[in-house]
C-alpha cells in the first residue's frame, strides 16, 4: 500500500498556482511601471493615511490661497493704477492753483474752474472703475459705485458755500462738509465699510482696504472740487477772493498729493507681501507634490529589476511545464 | 484433482486481472476528477479446504487519508470565513478612496475647503459661491455613497446567507440519503466506493460553508457535527432555518425582526463571536459581516457625518441663523437630533437655503442662512467663518474614534486609516489561510490518481492476464493429451 506515487492533479495544481502567482506579480509590476504610482498605497503606508491626507489637503488649500493671491495681486495693481491717475491729476493742478494770486489776467479763475471741473470728473470716473466687475474703492459694496458724479458733488457744495463772506469762510465750510460724518462720507461716498484683510496664504493676511472714503482721496476731491468752484456764480466773490480760494484749493491739493503718495506706498507694502506669498505658495506646492510622490510614486528602477525577475521565473515555469507534460509513460508504451 | 485446481487457479487469476484492469481504467478516467479517491483492488490467496487455490478478490478499497481530509475541510472553512470581511473592507476602502485622489472622501473635504478659500477672496462672484455649493454637495454625496455601499454589502450578505443555508440543507438531506444507500450496499456486500465518493463531495460542499467533523457510525454511515459541536446529521439531518430580508437599512439590528437569525431545528443558534456554536466558516463570516463589521463601519461614517453637521451648526457661527434651525448641513433638510444618528451619513444634505435649484440663493452662503436680504457683496466674513468651522479643533462624540480634538479632515483621514489597517490585517490573515489550505490541498491531490503509476500496473496486469491464459492453454493441452490416450 505504501506506493510512491504522485497524483497528476497535484502536479498541475502546483504549476497552475505558480503561474497564477507570477502572472499577478507581472501585471502589478507593469501597472505600477506604466502609471508611476504604487498600486496599493494603503499597504505601502502600512495603513496610516494621515500623512498622505494632510499633504494632499495642504496642496489643495495652498492652490486655493494661490488663486486668492492672484486675485489680490490684480486688485492691488488696479488700486495703484487709480491712485496714480488721481495723483497725476492733482499734481497737474498744483502750479496754476498755488500761483493764482500772482497771475494778473482777469480770466484766470475761469480757466482754473474749467480745468478743475474736467479733472474732477475724470478722477471721480476713475475712482468708480470696476475691473472684472468689482468696484475698486467701494469697500465691501463691490457691486456699486464708490463715489457720486461731479455734478451732484458740486451741486451739494454750491449750497454749502452759498453766502460765504470770503475765501477763508468758503474753504472752512467746504472742509467742514468733507470732514463731517453726515457730509462727504454719507452723501458723496456710496460704498460700504472697507473690506477685511484678505488671506493669501495659510499664514498671511494682506491689507487691501482702500476706499474712496480714505483721507487721501477725500483731500484730493476736496481740492479739485474747491478749484472747480472758484469761478462759480454761486459765490459772489471778487476776483481777488476767487484767486485766494484757488490758492487755498492749491494747498489742499498739495497735501492730498503727499497723502496719495503715502497711500500708494502703504499699498506697495501689501503688493510686496502678495508677491512674496505667491512665490512661497508656488514653492510650497512644488515641495508638497514631491513629498506626495515620495509616498505614492513607484520606483521605476526597483520595478524594472522585479519585472526582469518575474519574466525569468515565468519563462522557466513555462519550459518546465512543457517538459513535464511531455513526460508520460503512456507516450513510451507502444 | 490437481489439474482442475490448476484450471480454477488460472481462472481466478484471469478474473482478478480483468477486475484490476477495470479498476485501473476507472482510476485513469477519473485522473482529473477532484475528490475522487484512488481505488485499489484488495487481493488475497484463496483457500479451499486446507489448500490454497488461486486468488480471491476481497473488494475495492478507496485510498483516502481521513485525517488529511478533515484538516483540509477545516482549513477550507477557515479560508471561507476570511473571504466576506476581506471583500467588504476592500470595497469600503475603495469607496472611501486614497486621500490624494480628488474623488476620495478626504479629497472631497479638501475640495470644499479650497472652494471656500477661493470664494472668500471674491465673495461677490456667483461662480465661486456656486463652486462651494457643488463641493459641499459632492462631499455629502460621498458620505451617502459610502453609506449606501455598506448597506448593499449587508443586504448581499443577508441574501448570501439564505443561499448558503439552502445549500447546506439540501446537502445534509443528500448525505442522509447516501448514508441509507451505503448501509444497504454494505449489508448486501456491493461496491460502495462510488457512493462514498459522492458523499465525500457533498460533505466537502458543506464544510466550505460550515466547518464539520465527520464521526463514523455503524455500517459505513457517518454523523456530522459542526466544529463547535452542534449536531448537523446523526441518523436524521438537522434543518437550518433562515429568512432573507429584502432590503437592509442602517436601522435594522441583528436579532430584531426583520433581520433573521439562524436556527437549527427551530432553535436559535449563536453565530458569533468566532463562529459561536456554528464554528468559523463562510456562513458565520456572513453573519459577522451583516451584524458586526458593516454596522461598525456604518457607525463610523455616521459619526463623521454628525461631526460635519455639528461643526456647521455651532451657535454663533452664523449670526443670522434662527435658534434651533438647521446649519449648513442638515439631516434630510431638518436639524440633526441627538439619538437620530444611525444612518445619518445616508441622509446628510446641504441646506436648501443655499441651493438655487431648491428655491434657495447662493448669496446666503455669504450673508448667512437666515438672511432676509442680500448684504454687501464684498463681505467675506461668513465665508471665512464656514472655512473656520472645518478647521476648528473638535472632539468627535461618537463612532469610537480615539478621543482628542482634531480638524474635520483629520477625522476623515482617521476613518480611512482605520479601514485600511483592518483591510491589511484581513488580507494577511487570508494569505495565511490560503497558504495552509493550498498546502493541504496539494497533499490531498498527491494521493490522487497518478496515470504513470496506473500504466505500470496496467503492464503488470497485461502480463498476468497473458500468463494466466497460458496456464489455461497448458492445462488444456495436458487434458487433451490424457483424453488422446
Amino acid at each position: 500500500m505504501t506506493m510512491v506515487s504522485f497524483g497528476d492533479l497535484a502536479q498541475s495544481f502546483l504549476l497552475r498556482a505558480q503561474t497564477g502567482r507570477l502572472k499577478t506579480d507581472s501585471i502589478r509590476v507593469s501597472q505600477e511601471l506604466t502609471s508611476g504610482r504604487i498600486s496599493d498605497v494603503g499597504k505601502a503606508l502600512s495603513g496610516d493615511m494621515g500623512r498622505l491626507s494632510s499633504l494632499a489637503r495642504a496642496h489643495q488649500i495652498t492652490s486655493g490661497f494661490q488663486s486668492a493671491a492672484k486675485d489680490a495681486a490684480f486688485h492691488a495693481e488696479s488700486l495703484q493704477g487709480v491712485i496714480g491717475f488721481v495723483t497725476e491729476n492733482t499734481q497737474a493742478m498744483i502750479g496754476s492753483l498755488i500761483g493764482a494770486p500772482q497771475n494778473g489776467a482777469g480770466d484766470t479763475p475761469a480757466l482754473i474752474g474749467a480745468e478743475a471741473r474736467a479733472r474732477l470728473s475724470a478722477v471721480l470716473d476713475a475712482m468708480n472703475a470696476s475691473p472684472s466687475g468689482r468696484s475698486l474703492l467701494a469697500g465691501n459694496a463691490v457691486n456699486g459705485k464708490a463715489v457720486t458724479d461731479s455734478e451732484t458733488l458740486l451741486t451739494v457744495l454750491r449750497a454749502e458755500v452759498a453766502g460765504a463772506s470770503n475765501a477763508d469762510d468758503a474753504m472752512a465750510r467746504i472742509s467742514a462738509w468733507f470732514d463731517a460724518p453726515s457730509g462727504y462720507a454719507t452723501t458723496a461716498y456710496l460704498g460700504g465699510p472697507a473690506a477685511q484683510d484678505l488671506p493669501i496664504s495659510p499664514r498671511d493676511k494682506v491689507w487691501l482696504g482702500v476706499t474712496a472714503d480714505d483721507p487721501a482721496f477725500r483731500a484730493a476731491i476736496k481740492g479739485l472740487a474747491t478749484a472747480a468752484l472758484v469761478d462759480d456764480s454761486a459765490l459772489g466773490f471778487s476776483d481777488d477772493q476767487r484767486k485766494a480760494l484757488a490758492n487755498r484749493a492749491g494747498e489742499t491739493v498739495l497735501s492730498a498729493t503727499d497723502a496719495l503718495v503715502g497711500l500708494g506706498a502703504r499699498l506697495g507694502i501689501s503688493e510686496a507681501r502678495i508677491d512674496t506669498a505667491q512665490s512661497r505658495n508656488q514653492a510650497e506646492l512644488l515641495s508638497l507634490e514631491m513629498a506626495q510622490s515620495d509616498l505614492t510614486g513607484s520606483d521605476p528602477y526597483a520595478l524594472a529589476t522585479e519585472l526582469e525577475a518575474v519574466q525569468t521565473n515565468l519563462e522557466m515555469l513555462y519550459s518546465i511545464t512543457a517538459r513535464l507534460s511531455r513526460l508520460h509513460l503512456t507516450d513510451f508504451i507502444r | 484433482m490437481s489439474i482442475s485446481s490448476a484450471l480454477s487457479s488460472a481462472l481466478s487469476g484471469l478474473t482478478a486481472s480483468s477486475r484490476m484492469a477495470e479498476v485501473a481504467a476507472s482510476n485513469i478516467s477519473n485522473a482529473l476528477t477532484e475528490g475522487y479517491a484512488r481505488r485499489e483492488l484488495a487481493l488475497s490467496s484463496r483457500v479451499i479446504g486446507m489448500t490454497g487455490v488461486g486468488v480471491s478478490v476481497n473488494g475495492v478499497t478507496r485510498n483516502i487519508d481521513r485525517a488529511l481530509l478533515q484538516d483540509l475541510r477545516l482549513s477550507n472553512a477557515h479560508l471561507g470565513s476570511r473571504d466576506a470581511p476581506k471583500g467588504f473592507l476592500q470595497q469600503l476602502e475603495k469607496t472611501l478612496g486614497t486621500p490624494d485622489q480628488p474623488n476620495s472622501l478626504s479629497g472631497r473635504i479638501a475640495g470644499l475647503e479650497k472652494s471656500l478659500i477661493e470664494a472668500a477672496a471674491r465673495p461677490e462672484s456667483e461662480a465661486r459661491l456656486a463652486s462651494v455649493v457643488d463641493a459641499a454637495r459632492w462631499l455629502t454625496q460621498g458620505l451617502a455613497d459610502t453609506s449606501a455601499q455598506i448597506q448593499q454589502a449587508r443586504q448581499a450578505a443577508d441574501a448570501n446567507i439564505g443561499t448558503q443555508v439552502d445549500q447546506v440543507n439540501s446537502a445534509l438531506v443528500g448525505v442522509a440519503d447516501l448514508n441509507v444507500k451505503i448501509r444497504g450496499a454494505t449489508a448486501t456486500g456491493r461496491d460502495t466506493a462510488a457512493l462514498l465518493d459522492q458523499r465525500q463531495q457533498l460533505i466537502d460542499k458543506i464544510s466550505a460553508i460550515v466547518p464539520v467533523r465527520e464521526v463514523a457510525r455503524d455500517h459505513g454511515q457517518i454523523a456530522l457535527y459542526t466544529a463547535a459541536g452542534t449536531v448537523l446529521l446523526d441518523g436524521k439531518p438537522s434543518t437550518l432555518g433562515f429568512t432573507a430580508t429584502g432590503v437592509v437599512t442602517p436601522d435594522m439590528v441583528a436579532g430584531t425582526p426583520p433581520l433573521s437569525v439562524l436556527t437549527v431545528n427551530g432553535q436559535p443558534i449563536a453565530t458569533g463571536p468566532a463562529g459561536g456554536r456554528l464554528g468559523e466558516g463562510s456562513l458565520s463570516a456572513l453573519f459577522d459581516l451583516r451584524d458586526t463589521i458593516a454596522p461598525a463601519a456604518q457607525a463610523q461614517i455616521d459619526a463623521v457625518a454628525r461631526d460635519l453637521i455639528e461643526r456647521f451648526a455651532q451657535p454663533g457661527l452664523d449670526p443670522t441663523a434662527l435658534p434651533g434651525a438647521a446649519g449648513l448641513f442638515t439631516d434630510s433638510d431638518a436639524p440633526f437630533a441627538i439619538g437620530n444618528e444611525v444612518g445619518l451619513a445616508g441622509r446628510i444634505r446641504l441646506n436648501t437655503a443655499v441651493q438655487p435649484e431648491s428655491g434657495g440663493a447662493l448669496w446666503r452662503l455669504r450673508d448667512g442662512l437666515g438672511a432676509a436680504t442680500q448684504g454687501p457683496p464684498g463681505n467675506a466674513s461668513q465665508l471665512t467663518a464656514w472655512s473656520g468651522a472645518l478647521t476648528a479643533l473638535r472632539t468627535p462624540v461618537s463612532g469610537g474614534f480615539t478621543a482628542g480634538p482634531r480638524q474635520f479632515a483629520d477625522l476623515a483621514s482617521d476613518l480611512v486609516s482605520s479601514v485600511t489597517v483592518r483591510r491589511l490585517t484581513s488580507e494577511t490573515e487570508t494569505s495565511f489561510a490560503t497558504a495552509r489550505a493550498d498546502g493541504l490541498r496539494s497533499e490531498m491531490l498527491r494521493n490522487g490518481v497518478d496515470t504513470d503509476d496506473e500504466m505500470q500496473r496496467l503492464l503488470q496486469i497485461e502480463q498476468a492476464y497473458a500468463a494466466n491464459a497460458r496456464v489455461i492453454q497448458t492445462v488444456d493441452d495436458m487434458i487433451q493429451t490424457i483424453l488422446g490416450i
